[in-house]
């Protein structure tokens, strides 16, 4: 268990204990000559951590990483022994099975999935928080039936899923039936059970770059395709959000993806491409605007918009976006009229959020249509007499 | 030497028994490209005509091979050097503390292809 979640660990902690005042975990359980116990270990906690031989090896004490696995878990696992390792969620499921029969269970979900499924359903969505369905349900029942829709009035965009190495699926996906092999063949995953519903405010390519760059820092760094294939996608990611893109990013992109696929030692570099190859898959046409056009269609690439005051909508000068800009780039020309200085701008969008309702004068911009530089009006001053 | 013959791409060779599979092809003049064993790999690249680069080159000579970190632990068993940190940000590095039992036998510069294990004043 991650160190970095006291909460579960309290919790399973007792539920240890418990089960032991009862007689149900230990030495000659309820005096039917069978022992079994259960002990937390505790990790220091790493993404990679949770790949099956990293997991072994942290348990052993050594360094998380991942061994080769031409020999099974099954066969040589923990401490060279024949080892039974499953998630948490698969094992949550036997009691039930157990109790109420596999038909019981199999009589929920689809063909090559059964049973139910937990999802985090997070993002822009009206009902966050963790959700069980049947396997099989579709993606618009769990986002607009369970999970309350969109909120504000947006457009939903796509969901992502599967955590950080799973991929995008767009809204032409949503009566996608949720198993196993139906994510798969769309480019994502079921992974860690990951839900998290963007709307169109989200930009695909920085979503991109967030999950390269989060998977680049967790890589173990002991394999070379993972390792520097993770290393050049960020370099050509961050170029292309920053407005450096250049044609033949998105081949090279791709090019880089299947290789990771197919050399990388462990899951986390073969799935590691999901989030740049389903975007590209579903989205090519935001790549090519931020490559060709400089331009980032969702208003999300720093480098790539731009903030301006729209005079005639900023009728009371009131102020609010002065209050709200960090870095002091809004300024008073005169009492009625206020001006954003590009040059000190760092474009996190606070005057945007702040501006009131009733005025919305603050305009999001394409960055190359900003006035460059901001002609600030010199204040006619009268010259004493 | 006890002999054992075995098959490498089709040809029938001969080889001292418990010798490598690289060993028996390299008596035999079967050629297997060795990057980690090779001295210039930026050599044996051109060779296989890899001459530019696509990608930014890394500002470091070391290919995070990891022969120092092995060769200090598992053949010196003196375990003074490791690899710190993870994925983009993994180095080979000096365990702190460590410095006394190192810098002694300098085994593991000229096991180094890029030349980047060397002695530091401190």
């Amino acid at each position: 268990m991650r160190q970095e979640y006291p909460l579960a660990r309290k919790h399973t902690q007792r539920a240890i204990e418990q089960a032991r005042e009862y007689g149900l975990l230990g030495r000659d359980i309820l005096g039917s000559g069978f022992s079994f116990d259960v002990k937390i270990h505790r990790g220091a906690g790493a993404f990679v951590s949770g790949e099956s031989t990293a997991l072994m090896n942290a348990i052993e004490g050594h360094v998380g990483e991942p061994r080769p696995k031409y020999v099974h878990t099954s066969e040589k696992g923990l401490w060279g022994k024949p080892t039974c390792l499953n998630n948490v969620e698969t094992w949550a499921n036997v009691p039930f099975i157990v109790n109420r029969g596999a038909d019981w269970f199999r009589a929920m979900g689809t063909r090559g999935s059964k049973g139910t499924k937990i999802f985090s359903l997070v993002g822009r969505v009206k009902n966050t928080g963790l959700v069980e369905v049947p396997m099989g349900m579709t993606l618009r029942d769990i986002v607009f039936k369970v999970g309350g829709g969109v909120p504000k009035g947006r457009r939903f965009k796509a969901v992502q899923t599967g955590g950080p190495s799973g991929g995008v699926l767009p809204d032409s996906l949503l009566d996608l039936p949720v198993d196993f092999d139906k994510l798969d063949e769309a480019g994502s995953m079921m992974g860690s059970g990951g839900m998290i519903v963007m709307d169109e405010d989200t930009c695909m390519v920085d979503t991109a770059r967030y999950y390269v760059n989060f998977l680049a820092h967790e890589s173990c760094g002991k394999c070379v395709p993972c390792r520097e294939g993770l290393r050049q996608m960020l370099r050509i990611l961050d170029r292309i959000t920053a407005g450096e893109g250049k044609e033949g990013d998105v081949e090279l992109l791709e090019e880089l993806s299947e290789f990771m696929e197919m050399a990388s030692l462990c899951a986390l570099g073969k799935t590691a491409p999901n989030p740049v190859r389903s975007t590209i898959r579903y989205f090519r046409d935001e790549y090519e605007a931020h490559i060709r056009e400089k331009r980032c269609p969702a208003g999300v690439c720093a480098a790539l918009i731009a903030y301006e005051i729209d005079q005639e909508k900023c009728t009371s000068a009131c102020g609010a976006c002065v209050r709200a800009c960090a870095v002091d780039a809004i300024q008073k020309v005169d009492a009625h009229t206020l001006t954003i200085v590009q040059e000190k701008c760092i474009k996190c969008g606070a005057c945007y959020t702040a501006c009131p309702d009733k005025f919305r004068a603050v305009l999001k911009l394409p960055a190359a249509s900003a006035p460059r530089p901001t002609p600030i009006p010199q204040l006619q001053i009268e010259p004493r007499v | 030497m006890e002999q054992v013959t075995l098959e490498i791409n089709g040809k029938s060779v001969q080889a001292p028994k418990g010798s490598t599979i690289l060993q028996a092809a390299t008596l035999s003049g079967i050629k297997i490209p060795t990057l980690c064993l090779w001295p210039a790999w930026q050599q044996y690249a051109g060779e296989y005509g890899v001459t530019k680069s696509r990608f930014r080159p890394a500002m470091t000579d070391c290919s995070l091979c990891g022969l120092c970190v092995r060769y200090c632990a598992e053949v010196k068993k003196d375990n003074a050097l490791y690899f710190k940190g993870r994925g983009i940000d993994r180095k080979p590095e000096l365990i702190d503390g460590s410095h006394d039992q190192c810098g002694q036998c300098r085994e593991c510069f000229a096991l180094c292809s890029g030349g980047w294990v060397v002695a530091s004043r401190s």
